[in-house]
């Protein structure tokens, strides 16, 4: 890890109702491979009780722009309260889920992610050198250009929930 | 990040009719863009209910003005309605009839790199020259800030109103 890096803003997206968790996680998988990051399921936890299932799962998508560069995605999902139910939808009976789901996308531009610039003393005041003064107009350009691709992540994810404000 | 100064402090504005969701939210997005603000959606939650639709969407837009100011504009919007569909001369449409509840706070952020806040000597020296030698140019922006957030205002009143005439019963 880098001195020069740089976080996106966490933003939440809420919903309380009927969706279906499944096409949910798989809108996001193939989103993050199309876009070209390595998908990874971090942690997935799931309780019993009594008011219904709580599930809670990381995913983080990562892609190497460069030996120095790296762009990662993180989406935290938490559900409470998760019970199936079958709802008709176009004449068509469907099983989906119905909870209080809670969803946060963050990201982060990654320097040196190898860790070449940990070995010495030197090398870490030169990586602070590198990404403050030489590579900060880049990374900074790259952090705004992960910002835009995380909300183009948000638009996908709350069409796949059929929000009404997308 | 440095001070922020308020510059509107809740400004509120209530609408009750027609209105469809998926137009505000474009017409919002729309506004951003042209106005060249950078678009930030802190939260969004949408529930369903018996009694309708809830949709709460926190909006923190900011536009970075000179290297040590930057205008942010805090809006809320809370929309609760049913689904109806209208009878248009186009064909069926629809649409939500309910409420629309806006909330806005806009600031002058300054020193918006952090630069004069790493030592206590710095924040001194930035609290004084806010104080005392740019004070004459913040009023300036105070004045472009006002009128940009009046502009966001009145679109989201233009775009409800024309609904509202276009669609009363």
């Amino acid at each position: 890890m880098g001195a020069g890096d740089q976080g996106v803003p966490i933003s939440r997206i809420n919903h309380n109702g009927n969706y279906n968790l499944s096409k949910l996680l798989h809108t996001i998988q193939n989103w993050m491979t199309e876009e070209g990051y390595d998908f990874k399921e971090k942690t997935y936890k799931q309780k019993n009780t009594d008011e219904g299932l709580e599930i809670e799962t990381e995913i983080e998508g990562e892609r190497k722009h460069s030996a120095y560069l790296k762009f990662s995605i993180n989406v935290l999902i938490k559900i409470k309260d998760q019970n199936n139910v079958e709802i008709t939808r176009n004449g068509k009976k469907e099983t989906t889920q119905n909870g209080r789901l809670m969803l946060e996308t963050s990201g982060k531009v990654e320097s040196d992610w190898q860790k070449a610039f940990t070995k010495s003393t030197f090398l870490k005041n030169a990586n602070k050198i590198l990404d403050k003064y030489i590579l900060g107009p880049l990374i900074s350009k790259h952090q705004d250009e992960l910002y835009y691709t995380i909300i183009s992540l948000q638009k996908t994810i709350k069409k796949a929930m059929d929000f009404e404000a997308v | 990040m440095g001070e922020r100064e308020i510059v509107i402090d809740k400004q509120r504005f209530t609408y009750e009719g027609y209105f469809d969701p998926k137009q505000l939210y474009a017409i919002l997005d729309e506004w951003f863009a042209d106005n060249w603000y950078d678009r930030r959606e802190k939260k969004h939650t949408e529930s369903t209910t018996k009694e309708g639709i809830l949709i709460d969407i926190e909006f923190e837009p900011w536009k970075t003005v000179t290297d040590y100011l930057r205008f942010i504009i805090k809006l809320r919007l809370q929309i609760t309605g049913k689904e109806t569909t209208i009878e248009t001369p186009t064909g069926k449409k629809r649409m939500y009839e309910g409420k629309v509840h806006g909330l806005l706070n806009a600031y002058l952020e300054t020193d918006n790199e952090g630069r004069w806040q790493s030592k206590a000597f710095f924040i001194f020296i930035s609290a004084l020259y806010d104080k005392y030698l740019y004070k004459p140019l913040t009023g300036g922006y105070q004045a472009i800030l006002k009128q940009e957030t009046n502009s966001l205002v009145n679109t989201i009143r233009g775009y409800l109103n024309v609904t509202k005439k276009g669609y009363e019963r």
